[in-house]
């Protein structure tokens, strides 16, 4: 087939540049950062950690941090409530994620996939919640007195941007990635006080930095990538497509 | 080239049949005014193009309705996205030749005395 290099390279920029303003056109990751980081933070309350000695055995400060030495100090929280928390929180993200796509398919007319993000999301939480309590190798506990649902919020996010095909999503989702496995080794045993990391946080707020730096960061991250986004659009809608 | 291969080329050859393909290529589905305002084609163009795309088994037309209004939706088919990958290989290729073959063409040419003097600026 005959065709010119100039007619060839035209049609290959041209195809390009639809590819690139339908995948802009679609995207909507940014409310799901953010719903993800407005639920981490609101679940900072269920994890205070109230730190109290049994009698039985012999406790050596007072006010002590969930100390790594086993046996003197016990937790009591509410794992249960954090549980039921997650599993809520989770439902509501999972909703208003599908609507908020369903609102911009209407609005754009284009439709992408976030079925394959709700489903592992979903399936990841079942998982947690049959596997409450469970702790694996590394000291990370699952379930009931872990932050698990950073993780889960992680796998979600990487799904999501993985169909949204945006490197800038992809990039930010590795971020967060690093904040949550940040996250679950600094966990209720402190795990990073021992190579003295554990800073201010310790007692009763042990876990502070466990929620708010991640879900500070979603927060942020999503407001980047809605700013980013309505600046890469405007162009776009502005020059236009043609074609004959 | 089988008869079905080639007609298959020329049908996803056309620019906005290629250009419907990118589209659907993208998203799991996406409607007729979308393409329209997209392509800037007319309701009646469009139409002819879908009904080509899809005579080949290239996309998915499904019609239904938001409200009160009717829907229609176009997605890719597998073949479809085998068949613009193919196309887009194809334009490469023809460019890559193209190159190509203006490297062998200035690396023929005998070099002036100016050209030597002030090397031209290279714009890619």
């Amino acid at each position: 087939m005959g065709e010119s290099p100039r007619a060839a390279r035209e049609a290959l920029v041209e195809s390009r540049r639809l590819r690139f303003g339908t995948r802009a056109d679609r995207r909507g990751a940014w409310l799901v950062l953010v719903l993800f980081g407005i639920a981490t933070l609101v679940a900072l309350p269920l994890y205070r950690i109230r730190v109290s000695c049994l009698p039985s055995l012999r406790c050596t400060s007072q006010a002590g941090p969930p100390a790594a030495v086993a046996g003197i100090y016990v937790f009591t929280t509410s794992g249960v409530l954090r549980l039921c928390y997650w599993s809520v929180a989770f439902i509501i993200v999972f909703s208003i994620t599908f609507a908020h796509y369903r609102r911009l398919n209407a609005m754009t007319g284009v439709r992408g996939k976030t079925r394959p993000m709700i489903r592992i999301g979903l399936l990841l939480l079942a998982l947690v919640l049959v596997a409450g309590g469970l702790i694996v190798p590394l000291g990370i506990r699952l379930g009931a007195f872990g932050t698990a649902p950073l993780l889960i919020i992680a796998v979600s996010l990487a799904v999501l941007a993985v169909y949204e095909r945006s490197a800038g999503t992809v990039g930010l989702v590795g971020g967060y990635w690093i904040l949550a496995a940040f996250s679950l080794f600094y966990n209720d045993a402190n795990e990073l006080r021992r190579v003295h990391l554990g800073g201010p946080f310790t007692g009763s707020w042990s876990l502070l930095p466990n929620l708010v730096v991640p879900g500070t960061y979603l927060i942020l991250t999503g407001l980047l990538l809605l700013s980013s986004h309505r600046r890469f659009l405007r162009p776009m809608r502005q020059s236009g497509v043609s074609h004959d | 080239m089988t008869d079905a291969a080639a007609e298959l080329d020329e049908i996803v050859h056309q620019r906005s049949r290629l250009g419907i393909l990118a589209v659907a290529y993208e998203v799991e589905s996406v409607d007729f005014s979308y393409l329209q305002r997209n392509l800037q084609l007319t309701p009646g163009n469009l139409n002819g193009h879908l009904t080509a795309l899809e005579s080949v088994g290239l996309i998915r037309v499904s019609k239904s309705f938001r409200g009160r209004r009717p829907l229609t939706s176009i997605s890719i088919t597998s073949a479809g996205r085998k068949a613009f990958r193919a196309e887009i290989a194809r334009l490469k290729a023809i460019i890559a030749r193209a190159d190509a073959a203006d490297v062998a063409r200035s690396s023929d040419r005998p070099v002036s005395r100016a050209t030597l003097r002030d090397p031209p600026l290279r714009t890619t």
